[in-house]
């Protein structure tokens, strides 16, 4: 796909020419046009996440561990050491079940609220096709893991019937293709999420001033300059807000209707402004006029008539995979993380995304607690290449890190900010994988 | 419909050869009996080899796709075709057997059969409905040349 003609900026003294990438979209495993369902349930996408992953740390194991026989969870023999590998799934005494909601009476709002799940009374179990098994030892930290990783354990069967775990092996960072070298000149991705448009709370002039000052009509010559270098912009989820007195089952008017569309019409209008001048894609999130259960298909072009006129407006899967200039970008508009942050504990957003990433899985948490389509023949949230740039929208603050993985492979994790909460975008350097963030 | 054979209008009483002691010479008398503690017993037929004739007609070629379908190592089963299931166990690389591709593609020419039917269907209904009538069960084309014949068929079937 080619990036659109250079935009001109003005400048008085000359015209400043916008920087243009090589853009690719990789989204194909996430739309879900070509598949039909057929009746089935999520045991089919279990099935193919264990098949794949198994397979993969078998290819690991002859590395970590060579000595040791490999078992089936029922072919576990006591006092034996062995390296098992399996589904995590991971009991919690305060999960909601949804037995509960029939328990109870029913009302607008939801009868949990979202907070942390986790207890100290959780335990995990070990689980492939053959049986499962309760896992015990100080190794395992059940705070720290979720239901639906698969990993390998070493470890040995107790009196008792439980798996003592000795050591664990993740299936770690995939393989990286190497940054492409230096080119010289500095090229700049921009990144926001949150927008809220409709809310009663969103400022219409914090966006303004951010599309005034990526389209160059802010700041002096130096300030253009800047501007000029970025060649694409993501947005990551929740656009817009629709009010929520209006969405609760009964008939509209057409006063409300139109009340209803508003906020679509007025994004709209807010990413012409972008569209025409610079590339732009948009990808829905939990509050957006998309599907729930992800992969969340691409908004529909009917809702913007007038950005989706350009040819640089791109509307996007979430989650989103692309590359620029050979750059690969991963991210998602924040519910994997969210969901994490639930049934989980860590010190900081990154960390979520950090384990991710080693655990070789977007959404682990999918299907259990996190909506999905029950994919029958694959798992598109299984990560197979390493992405240079991963992020994350609509998170609390910005965060932004440099991990490492095994095998020289190098990761930027960004935390996308709402702008509804603090008015900064970030920016993403392209050549030297530099995050910072600019408050407008 | 009549038929020539006049005892079955009668509740015929049974032979009493058959509950003699003849059935000690056969195979134990099975532990699934439903027949346990009645004076009646099944005919000989149904429990010559020790079971209960518990079989619908299918045949051993439904067998070995039944078994198929209950190996664990290709994934659940519900929810998903057999070929389909077939083709992913193939494309995971868990080598399925090539019999059960065999006997589920062998089913294929059939349906290119009805395919067929029914694109000349949809082909020739568009000018011709007065002229034909299609058997919906079959996409089948019935000439009813006579208006009252078509009166009779419509209001058959």
């Amino acid at each position: 796909m080619a990036a659109a003609a250079p935009m001109e900026v003005d400048s008085g003294n000359g015209v400043v020419q916008r920087k243009q990438s090589i853009y690719k979209s990789m989204d194909e495993s996430f739309e879900i046009q070509k598949e039909m369902y057929r009746g089935q349930q999520y045991s089919q996408i279990y099935f193919a996440r264990l098949h794949l992953m198994r397979t993969l740390l078998y290819s690991l194991l002859p590395t970590w561990k060579p000595h040791l026989p490999i078992c089936t969870v029922l072919g576990l023999e006591e006092g034996k050491e062995c390296i098992i590998v399996g589904t995590l799934y991971k009991h919690m005494k305060l999960k909601p079940s949804i037995l509960d909601e029939y328990s109870k009476e029913r009302s607008a709002s939801p009868l949990v609220k979202a907070h942390n799940f986790v207890h100290s009374d959780d335990y995990l179990v070990l689980e492939d096709e053959s049986g499962r098994v309760k896992l015990r030892g100080s190794l395992l930290l059940p705070s720290v893991y979720v239901t639906g990783i698969v990993v390998a354990l070493h470890g040995k069967e107790t009196g008792a019937g439980d798996f003592m775990v000795e050591d664990i092996l993740e299936a770690g960072l995939p393989h990286q293709i190497e940054l492409p070298l230096n080119s010289g000149e500095d090229k700049y991705v921009a990144f926001v999420s949150g927008l809220s448009v409709g809310s009663s709370s969103a400022n219409p002039l914090h966006f303004q001033l951010f599309v005034d000052h990526i389209t160059g009509h802010l700041g002096d010559e130096k300030e253009q300059g800047i501007a000029a270098q970025i060649v694409q912009v993501v947005v990551a989820g929740n656009s817009v807000e629709f009010p929520r007195g209006l969405l609760n089952g009964q008939n509209l008017g057409s006063k409300d209707q139109s009340r209803l569309s508003e906020p679509i019409k007025e994004l709209d209008i807010l990413l012409t402004q972008i569209a025409a001048g610079i590339p732009l894609d948009i990808m829905p999130g939990t509050g957006d006029p998309a599907n729930f259960s992800l992969p969340q298909q691409p908004l529909h072009k009917c809702l913007f008539p007038g950005s989706a006129a350009y040819n640089t407006f791109r509307s996007c899967t979430n989650p989103h995979s692309f590359e620029l200039d050979n750059v690969r970008f991963l991210g998602t508009s924040g519910q994997n993380i969210e969901d994490l942050a639930k049934y989980s504990d860590a010190k900081s957003k990154l960390e979520f995304m950090e384990r991710t990433l080693r655990w070789r899985h977007l959404a682990p948490t999918a299907p259990n607690t996190l909506g999905c389509y029950p994919f029958t023949d694959r798992d598109p949230f299984f990560i197979e290449k390493c992405p240079h740039v991963y992020f994350v929208g609509n998170q609390e603050k910005y965060e932004s890190s440099l991990i490492k993985g095994s095998d020289g492979q190098v990761v930027r994790l960004i935390c996308i900010p709402r702008l509804l909460k603090q008015e900064l975008l970030s920016w993403d350097d392209l050549n030297r994988l530099r995050a910072n963030s600019n408050a407008n | 419909m009549a038929s020539s054979d006049m005892k079955g209008f009668f509740r015929q009483k049974k032979k009493l050869g058959i509950s003699k002691p003849k059935s000690s010479k056969k195979s134990p008398k099975p532990k699934h009996s439903a027949s346990c503690g009645s004076h009646l017993v099944q005919p000989p037929a149904l429990v010559s080899h020790g079971s209960l004739d518990l079989q619908d007609e299918y045949d051993d070629k439904e067998e070995v796709l039944r078994q198929f379908d209950m190996n664990m190592a290709y994934g659940p089963c519900l929810g998903m075709s057999r070929l389909d299931r077939w083709e992913r166990a193939n494309a995971l690389g868990l080598h399925p057997p090539k019999e059960v591709e065999n006997l589920l593609r062998a089913g294929k020419p059939l349906i290119l059969l009805y395919v067929l039917g029914w694109v000349v269907n949809a082909i020739m209904s568009g000018g011709v409905k007065d002229r034909f009538r299609t058997c919906s069960a079959l996409h089948i084309f019935v000439p009813t040349p006579c208006a009252a014949d078509a009166l009779l068929c419509h209001s058959v079937g």
